[in-house]
């Protein structure tokens, strides 16, 4: 049977350049993920595939397209001793493929595992059905009752609620230790002063009390962070105006830190009634919510303050918007952890965010966040305004 | 007790019969040469085997995305599709050399530049155009890496996105997020 050899050399030749190039393009694509994630395994398994199948798909191309020219050329000889030699290679290739795909099959497994560990992308949960049937004694018909209980989800309370005993248990051993410490401090902070009025300042003991003295405070600023944080007494309460106690904030903020190209949007709902609240305590709670999106936003971008009253729920919502770089996604359950930050040591105590809500939680309000990567953070304080007429009542 | 000794009878005559082997192997060589010689269609069968354990590898490599992950993203989905093309391609290829250089059922020879002339060994037209269609393997090797390149580039832009959603290792968390 004598055929024409045109189709399968098209096919040969195209198609190894095809193939070539395509291998070459998703080992960039596989060293990009590889890079977009470092040190893990999968991305890592996933590159050695693309290199193997590149390598493989490279050669093999250029032993067909080398032979189809010497071919062609009529040096049949030099033809058929690349043919034994790119087989050799192709096999050892083929070999390396198989490898890191059996290699690869094993890592997908243990990170498959890995995620269900940590509970995320699961398509499943476990769920246990319970049923029951009694008489209705009033009409004497059948009833059955199902309860379907989530085992995921009763595991991931119970984990929260051992957190939180953790949690608690932590507040009030370093709420004894703060209170233990605070006076010491309190001591070498006024020593150090004492030492300091009468030190010139351009001796080099001058800047070694200074140091001293600046390193204390900031002791200090920590231990009555977290006094406050663990105190549960009651605040004392007045009724004051919401919108002026965020404003004394502002214009603290702005009189204090440079915030020239950041602007400062308030849109304020009137319509709220003076609240009963501990005006110093709330105060602080909008200082560290401010200051933090100031942080986020950093030299340019915007701050709105909004507030707004719901009259079904008698609550009033003051939200705190940035345009900063926001929290990503596996932060947004810790924020509110005491000690738990992101800014650089000596920058932040991570106790800010804690205190705020146990404030906020004392005045039986309510404090969320929602927040997106790249796309800024939303602080939302919820306070009920029918405060007075309970206090008023007691 | 008798178990015991029967056992270590067992044992103690296996350790007897390699040390004699041994001893023999010592005391009267036989001349050995360093490699041993195989014949020429050893290359032939190396490669049909590492066809086969592509296909199995692939194959594995299907069955357990799929056991693993009932739904899968469609990046994954389409990586998952480039494997099965693979070993259709695999499959392709050792058949061709099985009927062409392994068994020299087919035999082709070049009629000119164009042309190619091709004989079997049981004069079938039929298993001549199957094998003039299965040399065109390109056309499912093409296809294979067509689904790859999608499949990765899919995988990127989920893993882009789950990154933005999630956060990435890659950046300074310090300056890019205060809380």
């Amino acid at each position: 049977m004598i055929i024409s050899s045109l189709p399968i050399s098209i096919v040969d030749l195209t198609g190894s350049i095809i193939v070539a190039v395509l291998s070459l393009f998703c080992l960039n694509i596989s060293r990009k993920l590889k890079k977009q994630n470092p040190g893990k395994m999968i991305w890592e398994s996933l590159f050695w595939i693309c290199l193997t199948l590149a390598l493989y798909a490279v050669f093999r191309s250029a032993g067909h397209i080398f032979k189809h020219i010497f071919f062609l050329s009529g040096n049949e000889l030099i033809s058929d001793s690349i043919n034994a030699f790119t087989g050799a290679v192709n096999s050892f290739m083929l070999i390396f493929i198989a490898v890191a795909a059996f290699f690869f099959t094993r890592v997908y497994k243990f990170s498959h595992h890995m995620v269900e560990d940590k509970g995320g992308n699961k398509a499943y949960s476990t769920l246990t059905v319970n049923a029951g049937s009694h008489q209705n004694p009033s009409d004497d018909r059948g009833v059955i009752n199902f309860s379907v209980t989530d085992k995921e989800q009763k595991k991931l309370m119970e984990n929260q609620m051992a957190q939180a005993d953790k949690l608690a248990s932590i507040g009030q051993l370093s709420a004894g230790i703060a209170h233990e410490m605070n006076n010491p401090l309190g001591i070498i902070l006024g020593y150090t002063q004492l030492l300091l009025r009468d030190e010139n300042p351009r001796t080099e003991q001058y800047k070694d009390l200074k140091t001293i003295e600046k390193h204390v405070k900031s002791c200090k600023s920590i231990v009555e962070d977290l006094l406050s944080f663990a105190r549960s007494s009651k605040p004392e309460r007045e009724v004051i105006n919401i919108h002026e106690a965020i404003d004394d904030v502002l214009n603290f903020i702005v009189q204090h830190s440079d915030l020239a190209k950041v602007e400062i949007i308030k849109d304020y709902d009137i319509i709220i009634p003076p609240i009963l609240i501990n005006e110093r305590k709330i105060k602080q709670v909008f200082m560290n919510l401010i200051m933090n999106a100031k942080h986020a936003v950093g030299k340019t971008g915007s701050i709105r303050v909004i507030t707004k009253l719901n009259r079904s729920k008698n609550r009033a919502f003051i939200k705190v918007i940035d345009t900063g770089y926001g929290i990503e996604k596996k932060n947004l359950s810790r924020i509110f952890d005491p000690f738990f930050t992101t800014k650089p040591t000596g920058e932040g105590t991570g106790l800010g965010l804690s205190v705020s809500y146990g404030i906020i939680k004392n005045h039986d309000g309510e404090i969320l966040v929602e927040s997106r990567r790249g796309k800024g953070s939303t602080f939302t304080v919820v306070l009920p305004v029918n405060a007075r007429r309970k206090v008023a009542n007691q | 007790m008798a178990q015991f000794r029967l056992i270590m009878q067992n044992r103690i005559n296996i350790a007897v019969f390699f040390l004699t082997a041994l001893a023999w192997t010592v005391i009267s060589p036989d001349p050995a040469f360093a490699t041993c010689d195989f014949g020429r269609p050893e290359g032939v069968h190396t490669h049909q085997l590492a066809h086969l354990l592509f296909v199995i590898s692939m194959g594995i490599l299907i069955y357990r995305m799929g056991a693993k992950t009932p739904h899968l993203s469609p990046g994954w989905r389409f990586f998952q599709y480039s494997a099965l093309f693979f070993i259709l391609w695999s499959l392709d290829a050792a058949v061709v050399h099985f009927l062409n250089v392994q068994c020299n059922i087919i035999q082709v020879k070049a009629v000119g530049p164009w042309h190619i002339k091709i004989n079997d060994c049981f004069n079938n037209n039929l298993l001549k155009v199957f094998y003039y269609l299965a040399r065109m393997d390109y056309l499912l090797f093409v296809p294979g890496f067509i689904f790859l390149f999608y499949g990765l580039k899919r995988i990127l832009k989920e893993n882009r996105i789950d990154l933005s959603e999630t956060g990435t290792a890659g950046h300074d968390l310090s300056k890019e997020e205060r809380v």
